[in-house]
């Protein structure tokens, strides 16, 4: 995880974003799909309607993942404010630890106790940027731009061992291969256009029937 | 600094709220929506082209550093990081450290090629 920040860190050195705003994207988004394109799209120049509805977009995973943290560690008879606190932390690393570690945290106390986490990890990385930031600037380049590769490279990676349906893997394929044809046709929209074409594209080619693969 | 604050302000309808919205929703679902609905798999697959797209927009135009690296380089990076996550069973990690040495090494061995 400090390793996909501190690439975070060397990107936004590479692309000029402010340093302080690049650190704060962890703590108002906090999922880095979305803090990656919020920083190209800022940079490309791209209006804020449509910067706010690709982040969205790459946010929805964050849904399945809330439930599945939140239906582990919630108590039926309990106030819901904390659920609402916990679900602001909901990314993909608390998702794994729930599955991993909380087998040692009694039932009554898993809840705090993930807030407590997720409030530690999402400071360290407000800490970590900066350190991706200024490693890029003293790096010889191609050991930065290695380091600036490595956020693609984990995300694609990501994608593919996160996919269970075919139409994911579609929707991989799809994305990939429909933006540089999108960002010929409208460079403003490349991404929302590649993203919302290529994705409805591969559901409805690849129509999911097997269900109960998200639990 | 006042263009950190411009940006922050813009962050926070386009940042925050894009994004705790499906939280929000998580939370709310629990309880009612069927995580894996019509509607909520189409926006999933939406999602996972939109981040494909974004890696390839990494790759294929980046901004700073890694421009200087040829484009062929950086594609075979990525066919190698695929190659070794499934070589290795899998493996995220593998996969991901693959692409980022092989970006790396082409590089230094082939020049600008």
């Amino acid at each position: 995880m400090a390793c996909s920040f501190i690439g975070f860190g060397a990107l936004i050195h590479d692309t000029g974003f402010p340093l302080l705003a690049g650190a704060l994207t962890s703590v108002l988004i906090w999922a880095l799909p979305g803090q990656v394109l919020f920083v190209t799209m800022w940079q490309s120049g791209a209006v804020l309607p449509l910067i706010a509805a690709a982040v969205s977009l790459t946010a929805v995973r964050l849904l399945p993942m809330t439930i599945g943290v939140l239906g582990k560690v919630r108590l039926a008879n309990a106030a819901r404010w904390p659920e609402f606190l916990l679900a602001y932390f909901c990314a993909v690393t608390l998702w794994v630890l729930s599955v991993t570690s909380l087998s040692n945290v009694p039932r009554p106390q898993q809840l705090p106790w993930l807030v407590g986490l997720g409030f530690a990890l999402m400071w360290s990385m407000v800490v970590v940027v900066p350190v991706g930031y200024y490693l890029a600037d003293i790096l010889p380049p191609t050991m930065s731009a290695a380091m600036v590769f490595f956020t693609p490279s984990f995300f694609l990676i990501s994608l593919m061992a996160s996919a269970k349906w075919r139409f994911d893997y579609a929707a991989i394929a799809l994305g990939c291969l429909l933006y540089p044809v999108a960002r010929q046709l409208a460079p403003d929209f490349d991404l929302l256009l590649a993203g919302v074409g290529g994705g409805t594209l591969a559901f409805f080619m690849f129509r999911p029937r097997r269900r109960g693969l998200l639990k | 600094m006042s263009a950190s604050l411009w940006v922050l302000a813009a962050m926070v309808p386009a940042g925050l709220v894009a994004t705790y919205f499906w939280r929000v929703l998580g939370v709310v679902a629990v309880t009612r929506i069927d995580p894996e609905s019509d509607v909520l798999l189409w926006v999933r697959a939406v999602s996972t082209a939109l981040v494909a797209a974004l890696v390839m927009r990494m790759v294929i135009v980046p901004s700073g550093v890694l421009a200087d690296i040829a484009l062929w380089h950086r594609l075979a990076a990525v066919i190698i990081a695929i190659a070794v996550f499934y070589m290795a069973s899998r493996s995220t990690n593998a996969g991901t450290f693959a692409g980022v040495i092989a970006v790396a090494l082409l590089h230094v061995m082939l020049g600008q090629g």
